[in-house]
């Protein structure tokens, strides 16, 4: 015998320490990541306490510039969706990115004009796009490549 | 240190839904096969370990609490751990740990997951269901709203890096790889998915994430396995020839921080494999180990784990199924019952399964899928979607 159930969980999530961070993405279309001032290390995402050395980071704005560490062609959408739509159609590119200023890198997705397998790949030079509608979400960004390819 | 012996096996079949039964009477019917394997009673345990992987997908937050009075463990020691695929790993950590310290000299390790009663209302789908369940995963600010799943990320972020930087894997050795699996769950009656596949067979599937074809990701299904391990004292007096537990190692490495260096590794398993190596005083694990099962959740993962485990030296993984090194009937048979991709991929269920299967082996209990015998020492290693977990576990029999 088989009964219908469903859970859902809503949330009204604070940002906490890193509302600067979705604040600037909402409000000025800039990404800011955080150095550390003893190691200098710049953590992309943001982090409040530098976890190497124990101190608080600084913020430091991003150029928005950077390269594609790695990448690889999803052949299927995400199933939720609120974030089909930052997705777009398949296949789409799913890359780990490196800002220039950063050390550590993080993945998001490459939107290029041709969505084949090749197109985008390790080395491409990209830059950060913005959505006209941003809600305050990583999803309100995504990069495109500085090549118009 | 006291040792740690696992002294009873208890498997049930992986399959894609058993919707005649709850997690309760998985659950039961994996200890019952473990405690009669072993020739012990309910009452002779004095701990439980429940390695259970995820609450959301089971419909019910503490389900350990509710499984200790099923099972009649009523006011027993029960712990319950969970790490992503590595579960397992970390289960048979905690356990060996309480026998090792003398808190306890019989500890059962269950491992029990139900994923098949997620439904997607909208879509009519179980697998619609279940990867809306498991959305909750990716870290979930930073990742989830840009990254699809897990075969991407672990695309993306170990494969695809690996072969930039080696040249390695090709395609086709990672095509290779799992048609090896494929070929190996054939014989196994416990395995989920029998498909006769060939190489082309793979290649030609649909690209889930490229280079990941749909023949090289895991499965996902239902299943419950345990072991009962004891002190070497309990073990002198028990059915079958004691398995030792020599090694056991975890090394939690999140990859959520990703630094460009640790792009294409797995560094997790190769920090396990190295402190579970020294524990067993293993110095060549490709000539010293008889068996390897290791969670193969993409199959080129599978070729990048050879390289932390250090059975080849990085970038050569791929040399190892070339050269039929891997094979069934190779040096190193490694996923002979048909890994993750083939006999099954329910997280913590599986690594504990494989730890069973392993055990069975060293005790040449494993009838069609058993392999050749030559120093009585095996390998379970675990990690998970993101490579971040890492466990890592030895066996060796009775000398």
């Amino acid at each position: 015998m088989e009964v219908r159930y469903e859970y859902r969980g809503e949330y009204l999530v604070s940002y906490g320490e890193t509302s600067k961070f979705f604040r600037e993405v909402l409000l000025n279309k800039q990404l800011y990541g955080s150095q550390c001032p003893s190691c200098r290390k710049v953590w992309m995402p943001p982090r409040e306490h530098c976890s190497d050395c124990y101190v608080e980071t600084q913020w430091v704005p991003f150029s928005g510039q950077g390269t594609v560490l790695s990448c690889t062609y999803c052949f299927y959408a995400s199933i939720n969706e609120e974030e089909m739509e930052a997705f777009g159609d398949i296949p789409f590119v799913l890359a780990v990115i490196k800002l220039d200023e950063a050390d550590t890198c993080f993945l998001h997705n490459v939107v290029a004009r041709q969505r084949r397998v090749g197109v985008i790949k390790t080395g491409t030079r990209i830059h950060v796009a913005w959505k006209e509608k941003r809600e305050g979400k990583v999803s309100d960004f995504y990069f495109v490549p500085d090549e118009d390819i | 240190m006291g040792k740690a012996a696992v002294a009873g096996v208890g498997q049930l079949p992986f399959k894609a839904r058993y919707a005649d039964k709850t997690y309760f009477s998985l659950a039961f019917e994996a200890v019952k096969q473990a405690l009669d394997d072993a020739g012990l009673s309910p009452k002779d345990v004095g701990s439980v370990v429940y390695a259970i992987y995820s609450e959301p997908l089971l419909r019910q937050g503490f389900p350990d609490i509710f499984l200790h009075d099923y099972l009649g463990m009523q006011g027993k020691t029960g712990l319950k751990v969970a790490a992503a695929e590595a579960t397992g790993g970390h289960g048979i950590y905690a356990a060996v740990s309480q026998i090792a310290s003398g808190m306890a000299d019989c500890v059962l390790l269950l491992a029990v997951q139900k994923v098949s009663d997620l439904y997607d209302f909208h879509t009519g789908s179980r697998g619609d269901g279940l990867l809306k369940a498991a959305s909750l995963f990716p870290e979930y600010t930073w990742e989830r709203p840009v990254v699809p799943n897990n075969i991407a990320h672990l695309t993306g972020t170990c494969l695809v890096p690996h072969m930039d930087k080696y040249g390695s894997p090709t395609v086709e050795q990672i095509a290779r790889i799992a048609v090896k699996n494929h070929q190996n769950a054939l014989l196994n009656p416990q395995a989920q998915l029998k498909l006769n596949l060939t190489v082309e067979d793979v290649l030609n599937s649909r690209i889930i994430a490229w280079p990941t074809t749909l023949y090289e990701c895991c499965l996902y299904g239902d299943g419950a396995a345990a072991l009962v391990l004891v002190s070497e004292e309990k073990a002198r007096s028990l059915p079958h020839p004691p398995v030792w537990v020599t090694g056991t190692a975890l090394a939690d490495h999140s990859l959520h921080r990703l630094e460009p260096r640790m792009l294409g590794r797995v560094p997790g398993v190769a920090k396990a494999a190295r402190d579970a190596y020294g524990q067993a005083g293993i110095k060549d694990p490709l000539r010293e180990l008889d068996v390897v099962e290791l969670q193969d959740l993409i199959s080129g993962l599978e070729l990048i784990m050879y390289e932390e485990l250090g059975l080849c030296p990085a970038g050569e993984g791929g040399r190892l199924i070339d050269e039929g090194v891997v094979l069934r009937d190779g040096l190193l048979p490694v996923n002979p019952h048909g890994g993750c991709v083939a006999c099954g991929h329910v997280p913590g269920v599986c690594e504990v399964s494989s730890m069973g299967d392993v055990v069975l082996q060293l005790q040449e209990r494993a009838g069609a899928l058993q392999v050749p015998l030559h120093h009585g020492q095996g390998l379970v290693a675990s990690t998970c979607s993101a490579a971040s977990f890492g466990a890592v576990t030895i066996f060796k029999r009775e000398s």
